[in-house]
């Protein structure tokens, strides 16, 4: 179950308004805590993180507030923290394994910690930069290896947005699968025009 | 309502009689619900909880999915809508195709395919996932606990403090022992990963990143550009039995202990330390002074720091700026 979802918490209108300004239609969705959208998939079957960020880069130009670009599949997931101030990646991988050497790995450990840092800082919110250093999917003798969807949960709950959202895209089918999900249509290019005419 | 008049499934026999599941996080039912209810969360599994009684409520204040699959004389079905509407038995599935495989899972009668197996097959039909019958509690978040970090240089204090604006980080540099100083990030800005700055004041002589917290404590050694050794005590590392010993030969080394080679092996290898615990033993073994290592915070470490007569204090400056006053400190010193 693939994951492309938007998550933030500016209001679910100013949102709504942001993906109807934009080239890419999808789903709005109101909810209690935060506001989702689910963009339509890109015209091309494969596409990168690049090319399916744009819409939601689009939304968070608009509404000023920063965002969280959820993406995964069976392989990898990723949390691309978008912010008006730019935007920061956080990836991981189904089978990741970790440097054998205790010093490689303690070394990696901090590097680690000190982007998350970073990324919660352009989040605006730095005081939760050690919660989302510990979103790992290590493998860890004796216990259960965190799957990557629950990993974008855990970012999501970290960062105040709704957790529902991962397991949610549109590339897979039509249906958004959310409560209340509202449909908002990209403008069409002829109507931009106008409204561009109109502002000169 | 028996979806079959006359099938009887018995669940009794290791699965329970109820499953009440919601298409909801314990986190976010913590959030929208109340902590009171997350409590009845008995397992997690991919965005879905099951919960200890029916769900409708929580689902409705989760705005989420939510079934109960009941059994009395046969397996009932019933699935509350987050608008309020409820549907009972194929017609609860809204997973395209859900309805008719319902149909199929309810009415299929043979003696091998067992309760366990039909009740996994209703949920299948459902998109709830199966792992659900098998308790497993939601794993909490981890709590992080702050860590303060600081870098031994094996150099006199003159020589540390000229390096010391290369980490990029505004930092107290503090002498510990003749041959043996300590740079300790104040506050200021951001600090640099500990492993980052022991790389870059690591030339000729070791540089030990060290740092503890509530939850774990740790070293990693730097020889020049490489990575030499590295323990914690705590959370988990890939730590081996050849690895303390690496370690511990290399800590005795370099702080010329050669005596206490195998202490500090055997206290690598200790796993009932407390972090703070593990750190004082440590500093006691490398014969530096006591200066509040493993126990004070990083806010108190900086402090105490611009106590210490002689410490250098070092801004953080970038690029050709730190390395202009790096150059212009080491000809002074």
């Amino acid at each position: 179950m693939s994951t492309y979802a938007l998550v933030t918490n500016a209001a679910a209108e100013a949102v709504a308004d942001a993906v109807q300004a934009g080239k890419t239609g999808g789903f709005v969705v109101a909810d209690p805590l935060g506001t989702i959208v689910l963009f339509d998939p890109p015209g091309r079957a494969y596409s990168s993180t690049d090319r399916l960020a744009r819409p939601a880069r689009g939304v968070v130009e608009r509404t000023r507030t920063p965002a969280v670009l959820l993406i995964s599949d069976e392989i990898m997931a990723e949390a691309l923290v978008l912010s008006p101030g730019g935007e920061l990646s956080l990836q991981w991988v189904a089978d990741w394994d970790p440097p054998a050497e205790p010093a490689r790995y303690l070394a990696d450990r901090q590097e680690w910690d000190s982007y998350c840092a970073e990324v919660a800082e352009l989040y605006e919110r730095p005081e939760l930069g050690p919660a989302l250093a510990m979103v790992r999917n290590d493998p860890v003798p004796g216990e259960e290896r965190t799957a990557l969807s629950d990993l974008l949960r855990r970012v999501c709950a970290i960062l105040g947005l709704p957790d529902n959202a991962v397991g949610r895209s549109l590339l897979d089918g039509d249906e958004p699968g959310l409560y209340d999900a509202r449909r908002v249509e990209a403008e069409p290019p002829n109507r931009r025009w106008q409204r561009l005419f109109a502002r000169t | 309502m028996d979806l079959r008049p006359g099938l009887s499934v018995d669940l009794r026999a290791g699965l329970g009689v109820e499953l009440f599941a919601v298409r909801a996080t314990a986190h976010r039912i913590a959030t929208l619900a109340g902590p009171e209810a997350a409590t009845g969360v008995i397992a997690e599994h991919d965005g879905w909880s099951r919960l200890r009684r029916d769900p409708r409520e929580i689902g409705a204040v989760t705005r989420s999915a939510a079934y109960a699959l009941i059994h009395q004389s046969g397996v009932r079905i019933t699935g509350y809508h987050p608008d309020g509407s409820v549907a009972e038995g194929p017609g609860a599935a809204t997973m395209a195709g859900g309805a008719a495989l319902l149909r199929q899972v309810l009415a299929h009668d043979e003696p091998r395919y067992t309760p366990a197996a039909r009740l996994a097959d209703v949920c299948r039909a459902l998109g709830v996932p199966p792992e659900l019958l098998v308790d497993r509690p939601p794993r909490r978040l981890p709590i992080p606990a702050p860590r303060t970090a600081v870098v031994l240089v094996g150099l006199d204090l003159a020589a540390a403090a000229a390096d010391a604006v290369l980490t990029r980080q505004s930092s107290w540099t503090v002498p510990l022992t003749p041959q043996w100083s300590m740079q300790v990030w104040d506050g200021a800005g951001r600090a640099a990963p500990g492993t980052s700055a022991a790389y870059v004041l690591a030339g000729r002589n070791p540089a030990v990143a060290l740092w503890w917290s509530a939850r774990e404590a740790g070293l990693v050694v730097v020889h020049g550009s490489k990575l030499v050794a590295g323990h914690q005590w705590g959370d988990w590392a890939p730590i081996t039995p050849e690895s303390t010993a690496a370690a511990g030969r290399v800590l005795a080394a370099d702080f010329a202990v050669p005596d206490q080679a195998l202490s500090l092996t055997a206290l690598l290898r200790r796993r009932d330390l407390a972090p703070a615990q593990a750190v004082a033993s440590l500093v006691a073994l490398l014969r530096l002074p006591d200066a509040g290592l493993g126990r004070l915070s990083a806010s108190a470490l900086a402090s105490w720091s611009a106590t210490v007569p002689g410490a250098v204090r070092t801004p953080q400056l970038s690029g050709l700026a730190a390395i202009r006053h790096a150059v212009r400190e080491a000809r002074e010193a």
